[in-house]
């Protein structure tokens, strides 16, 4: 997605400098919210402006828009259906594998360090032996960079 | 705008002839699923308020969404359960988009139609919206600042093990069966080792799933 984007608006267009680039996918990645999305609101300021962030942002979600909206009407119409159950109960294992997949994934970028696996281990005992709210426990993680790597 | 029922299309669009077989059936059906409806039926302003909670939070990619989904759509508001939850991202791991973005939409439609997705789907962008907005405007150093760096660098551990403890608790509730659970293994395998499109797991599980009565009759 981010090589798609780099291609069009860098190469193609000439909006940006490569430079420019990395920096703003670099604080897209520390904000909240998807990249994809979050690059295409920065760029769409850079380019023209809040009402260019306001239609960039649109464009990237349009297009899952046109296909979600259909999707969900056939899930929602067959779920019951026999042997859409079937279905369902083969793609549970999937969904799951996929979910440790993007753990495997961004840990391999996180893991860094001792400091990090410390961290990582303190989160994942907190949250299955405890009640640990996401939020506390990512406000307890920022605390223990400040802490650690400060 | 309140015509949509997702889930009475079930019964509006059955065969006209197996309707008049269980005309009787369906009309007793019918009165089930609409007070089921009404009661599933989430306000869309929730909706927008909890989905824009979880895109508040949502940092370090789509993945890193689904520990506060479980917290705050299926434990504290119930109105998914586990099943569904998996179900839903399913789907949204099939479609091309941002997994947050799709999995509002699918979420929201589920629960209040196109209104509700749309709603939803709002609800979960407009934070990061608002946030860059603010980082563009005003604090483009902000990013670079040595504290929020050291910051973020404690967050990301905590992502990775929120991603973890969500997949377990997820798995417990249901791999239940021992085939399923198999699946997972290998799929997990086969994506590690061989690096594999995300989508073909899913075209396989479900080809898995719904040959399974003549696939794995023992286990």
């Amino acid at each position: 997605m981010l090589a798609l984007m780099e291609y069009e608006i860098v190469q193609i267009r000439g909006w940006m400098i490569p430079s420019e680039f990395i920096d703003i996918i670099a604080v897209a990645e520390m904000t909240p919210g998807p990249i994809a999305t979050n690059t295409a609101t920065f760029i769409g300021y850079r380019v023209a402006g809040p009402g260019g962030a306001a239609l960039a942002t649109l464009g990237v979600i349009f297009p899952s828009l046109l296909l979600v909206l259909p999707a969900a009407w056939l899930f929602n119409r067959y779920r019951e259906n026999k042997g859409m159950q079937q279905i369902m109960e083969g793609i549970h294992p999937a969904v799951i594998s996929l979910i440790v997949l993007a753990a495997f994934i961004l840990g391999k970028d996180v893991m860094i360090d001792l400091k990090s696996y410390l961290i990582f281990g303190a989160g994942l005992v907190l949250l299955l032996f405890t009640r640990t709210h996401p939020l506390l426990l990512i406000a307890l993680g920022a605390t223990a960079g400040l802490l650690l790597y400060l | 705008m309140d015509t949509f029922h997702p889930i009475d299309n079930e019964d509006t669009s059955a065969g006209a002839e197996k309707k008049e077989k269980k005309k009787e059936d369906n009309e007793k059906k019918e009165g089930d699923e609409k007070n089921k409806n009404k009661k599933n039926r989430v306000n869309t302003l929730k909706l927008f308020s909890v989905f824009f909670k979880v895109g508040t939070f949502t940092i370090g990619g789509g993945y890193a969404m689904i520990p506060l989904i479980q917290v705050e759509v299926i434990q504290n508001k119930k109105w998914l359960d586990n099943r569904e939850f998996v179900e839903i991202l399913g789907i949204t791991q099939s479609l091309p988009g941002p997994l947050i973005t799709n999995f509002a939409l699918l979420a929201g439609y589920r629960l209040n139609g196109i209104k509700g997705g749309l709603f939803s789907l709002l609800g979960a962008i407009l934070p990061s919206f608002l946030v860059i907005l603010i980082i563009v405007i005003h604090l483009w150093q902000f990013a670079e600042h040595r504290a929020v760096q050291a910051a973020f660098q404690g967050i990301r551990p905590v992502v990775v093990a929120l991603i973890i403890s969500a997949a377990i608790k997820l798995g417990k509730g249901i791999l239940r069966k021992r085939y399923t659970f198999f699946l997972f293994l290998f799929f997990l395998g086969t994506l590690l080792l061989f690096h594999v499109h995300p989508l073909l797991v899913i075209i396989i599980g479900a080809l898995a799933g719904f040959f399974r009565p003549y696939l794995f009759k023992n286990i």
